[in-house]
C-alpha cells in the first residue's frame, strides 16, 4: 500500500463527516493524527474499503473501524468535551427539593422468626 | 511436581475472595491466594479515561468468548438467552462493574415465607447487615440517608451530583409520586470519578498482611479431597506446570459460573459428579442472571447525560416487592443510567441506521449524544434447576482445563416483570419529556450477575452449603461467592456478596475446629 493509495482513502473517509466545521469537530485526516487505533488498522479498514461487493458482516466492520478511529483520537474527545461546555459537569443540584428524607417506608418489613 | 502448605486457601481474587482475605488476615492463619488471571493497573480500566471506549470493545470487553484474553476460559452460550460477562484477573468482575452497591431487601431472604416461591435463604437481613455496614465502611459509599427503600444505612458519604439528567428524571419520578433515590456508589470523587474496585478499597489491606501470599497466573484445575475432607489443591501455570498446594481450608471465590466448573472438574472416586455434588446433585444448577430491560429517552435539549461518574445515578424500588394485582411474583428495579459514550453513541446509531455518513454526520450525532437518558431494569430471576453451567469437554482453556456450556431460558415470571418494567421506565420518560424512547429486553450480553449454582441452605437434599457457605460433603471446602445466593433479588448482587463473605469468613476464624 503505497502513500498515494493511504491519501485517496483518507480522503475518501473526509467525505464521511462532511459537516465537521459547523460542529467545531475535527475532519477524518486531522483525527487520525493522534489515532493509535486507526495506525493499527489501517491496512484492515483499506482493504475492506475497496473490496467490492461488502456483505452487511463487511459493512458494519468498516464502519466500526472508521468510528473507532475517529473518536478514539484525544483531540476529538477534547473538541467534544468543548462542543458540550463541560461547565455542567459542575453544577450543583439542589437534592433536597428532590427526595423526600421522612417519606413512609415502602419495603417489606419481615418479622418472620428467624 | 511441588508441595506447599498452608492452613487456608482462596481461590479467586475478586470481590468476594478480597472481601475473605482481608477478615482472614486478622489471623496468624497462613493464607495463599490462588489467581488465574493477571494483575491491572488500575489507570487502564479507568473509566473516564480518554481511552476507555476503546479499551471496552476488546481487551476489556464484557464477554470474555470476544475479550479472549489469555487468562479467559470460553463460555459457550448457544443453549442461552443471555451471554455471560465476566472478568479474570486480580480484581475479578469488579474491574468492569458500574460500582453501584445496593442491598437485598429484607423480603428477598424470604421469597417462600413471603410470596410462596422458590426457597428462603438460611439466614436474614439481620443477620447479614453488621456485614453490610462492615463492607460499606471499608469501601466507602456515597449515598443518601433515609431511603424508604431499606431500613436506616449508616456510615454513607455524600450522595455524589446527579447532574442535569439526574435531577429532571427525579422531577419526573416526585410527579408520579414513585420512590426514586440517589444511587449508592462505590465512586472515587478525588480521582476523575473512577469507579472504586479492590484495587482501591481490600486489596492494599491484603497486602499489608505478612501472613497472606498472592500468587497470580496460576489456574486451580482440581480440589483434592476424600470422602470427608478436602486436602488441597492442583493448579497448573502456563507452561502446564502442576503445582500441589496443601490446606486446612480451601475457600472458593470464582463466582457462579467459575465455582461449579472447578467443582465439577474435581470428580474423584468419592464424588463422581464433581465434588460437593453427593447429597443434593445441583452443583452447576439453578443459574440466575438477572435479565435486563432497556429503555432509553431522548430529549430536545442537552444533558450532559455523558457526564459525571459511570453507572447508576438515581434508582427507584417503587415496584421491588410482591403486588398481588400483578401477573407476577417479586418485582424489579429501575436504575436511571449515565448516557452512552462518544464511541458508543456513534456505533449504535450508525448500526441501527440513524445515522449516516456524509453531510449530516455531526448533526444527527449531536441530536443524540448527552441527550439520553437510559434506565435499565434489573428483574427479580428466580431459581430453576435446567437453568445450568456444565462442563464442555471439547473446549479447553490455556492451562488446559475444561471450558463451560450455559443452559438458561428466561422463564415466564421473569418475562412478565420485564415487560411491566419496561411500561414503568417508559411512563417516567415520558412524564421527563422525552421526545422519542425506545425499548428491548433482554438485553443479550448483560449476563454478569452469576448466582445460585451452589446455593445454600439448611437441607442438604436441596442445597450445596449451609449457612456458613460449608459444603454440606465437606465441612472444610467453604464457597464465599454468588454462587451460594438462594434466590437473585432485583439488585447488583456485590453489596451482598461482599457482606455474605466477611460473615463466613468471620465464623472461619471464631469457629476453625469446625472446619
Amino acid at each position: 500500500m503505497n502513500i498515494e493509495n493511504k491519501q485517496n482513502l483518507i480522503k475518501e473517509i473526509n467525505n464521511y463527516f462532511k459537516d465537521y466545521k459547523k460542529f467545531k469537530m475535527l475532519s477524518f485526516k486531522q483525527s487520525i493524527k493522534d489515532s493509535d487505533f486507526f495506525k493499527k488498522n489501517y491496512s484492515k479498514i483499506f482493504k475492506l474499503f475497496y473490496l467490492k461487493d461488502k456483505n452487511i458482516e463487511q459493512i458494519f466492520s468498516l464502519n466500526e473501524l472508521v468510528l473507532c478511529s475517529y473518536f478514539s483520537s484525544k483531540k476529538v474527545i477534547k473538541s467534544i468535551k468543548k462542543f458540550n461546555n463541560l461547565k455542567n459537569d459542575k453544577k450543583k443540584i439542589n437534592i433536597k427539593n428532590l427526595f423526600d428524607t421522612n417519606k413512609k417506608k415502602i419495603y417489606l418489613k419481615i418479622n418472620i422468626n428467624e | 511436581m511441588s508441595r506447599y502448605n498452608y492452613d487456608i486457601i482462596i481461590v479467586g481474587l475478586g470481590a468476594s475472595g478480597a472481601a475473605s482475605a482481608w477478615m482472614l488476615s486478622k489471623s496468624n492463619l497462613k493464607i495463599l491466594i490462588l489467581e488465574q488471571g493477571n494483575e491491572y493497573n488500575p489507570k487502564d480500566f479507568h473509566k473516564k479515561n480518554d481511552t476507555w471506549e476503546i479499551s471496552k470493545l476488546k481487551e476489556f470487553h464484557l464477554n470474555p468468548n470476544i475479550r479472549k484474553g489469555k487468562y479467559d476460559y470460553n463460555i459457550d452460550c448457544k443453549m442461552s438467552d443471555i451471554n455471560i460477562a465476566n472478568f479474570n484477573g486480580i480484581g475479578g468482575s469488579t474491574i468492569l462493574y458500574s460500582g453501584h452497591f445496593p442491598r437485598f431487601h429484607q423480603s428477598d431472604f424470604k421469597v417462600r415465607s413471603v410470596d410462596n416461591v422458590s426457597f428462603n435463604w438460611p439466614i436474614s437481613y439481620n443477620e447479614l447487615e453488621p456485614y453490610y455496614e462492615m463492607n460499606e465502611k471499608i469501601i466507602g459509599i456515597h449515598g443518601l440517608k433515609n431511603d424508604p427503600a431499606y431500613p436506616k444505612i449508616k456510615n454513607l458519604k455524600p450522595p455524589i451530583n446527579l447532574g442535569e439528567s439526574g435531577e429532571l428524571i427525579s422531577r419526573a419520578f416526585k410527579k408520579l409520586n414513585w420512590h426514586c433515590w440517589p444511587s449508592y456508589s462505590a465512586i472515587d470523587i478525588k480521582n476523575n470519578f473512577s469507579v472504586k474496585t479492590i484495587y482501591d478499597t481490600y486489596l492494599p489491606l491484603i497486602k499489608l498482611s505478612k501472613n497472606i501470599t498472592i500468587k497470580k497466573n496460576l489456574e486451580v484445575i482440581k480440589i483434592l479431597s476424600d470422602e470427608k475432607k478436602v486436602k488441597g489443591v492442583l493448579c497448573c501455570d502456563q507452561k502446564k506446570n502442576i503445582i500441589r498446594f496443601k490446606s486446612q481450608i480451601v475457600i472458593l471465590a470464582c463466582n457462579g459460573i467459575g465455582t461449579p466448573r472447578l467443582l465439577l472438574n474435581s470428580k474423584n472416586k468419592y464424588f463422581k459428579n464433581g465434588i460437593a455434588n453427593n447429597s443434593s446433585g445441583l452443583v452447576g444448577k439453578n443459574l440466575m442472571l438477572h435479565p435486563l430491560g432497556f429503555v432509553e429517552g431522548t430529549f430536545n435539549k442537552n444533558l450532559y447525560s455523558d457526564f459525571g461518574p459511570e453507572g447508576c445515578c438515581v434508582y427507584s424500588h417503587q415496584f421491588y416487592e410482591t403486588n398481588k394485582r400483578n401477573k407476577y411474583k417479586r418485582g424489579y428495579t429501575m436504575q436511571v443510567l449515565r448516557g452512552a459514550g462518544p464511541l458508543e453513541t456513534a456505533l449504535y446509531l450508525k448500526k441501527t441506521n440513524q445515522i449516516k455518513f456524509g453531510n449530516n454526520f455531526f448533526s444527527n450525532f449531536f441530536k443524540n449524544y448527552n441527550k439520553t437518558i437510559p434506565i435499565a431494569i434489573i428483574s427479580e430471576d428466580l431459581p430453576k434447576s435446567s437453568n445450568s453451567v456444565f462442563l464442555d469437554k471439547d473446549i479447553k482453556d490455556s492451562f488446559g482445563m475444561p471450558c463451560v456450556k450455559i443452559k438458561y431460558k428466561i422463564d415466564k415470571n421473569t418475562k412478565e416483570i420485564l415487560k411491566a418494567g419496561i411500561k414503568s421506565a417508559r411512563k417516567v420518560l415520558e412524564v421527563a419529556g422525552a421526545k422519542k424512547i425506545f425499548s428491548f429486553a433482554p438485553i443479550k450480553n448483560t449476563g454478569w450477575h452469576l448466582m445460585g449454582t451452589a446455593r445454600m441452605g439448611n437441607n442438604k437434599k436441596n442445597s450445596v452449603v449451609n449457612k456458613h457457605g460449608q459444603s454440606h460433603d465437606l465441612k472444610n471446602l467453604v464457597i464465599v461467592d454468588s454462587s451460594i445466593f438462594t434466590t437473585g433479588s432485583a439488585v447488583n448482587p456485590i453489596a451482598t456478596i461482599q457482606a455474605l463473605a466477611l460473615k463466613i469468613s468471620k465464623r472461619i476464624l471464631e469457629k476453625k475446629n469446625e472446619y
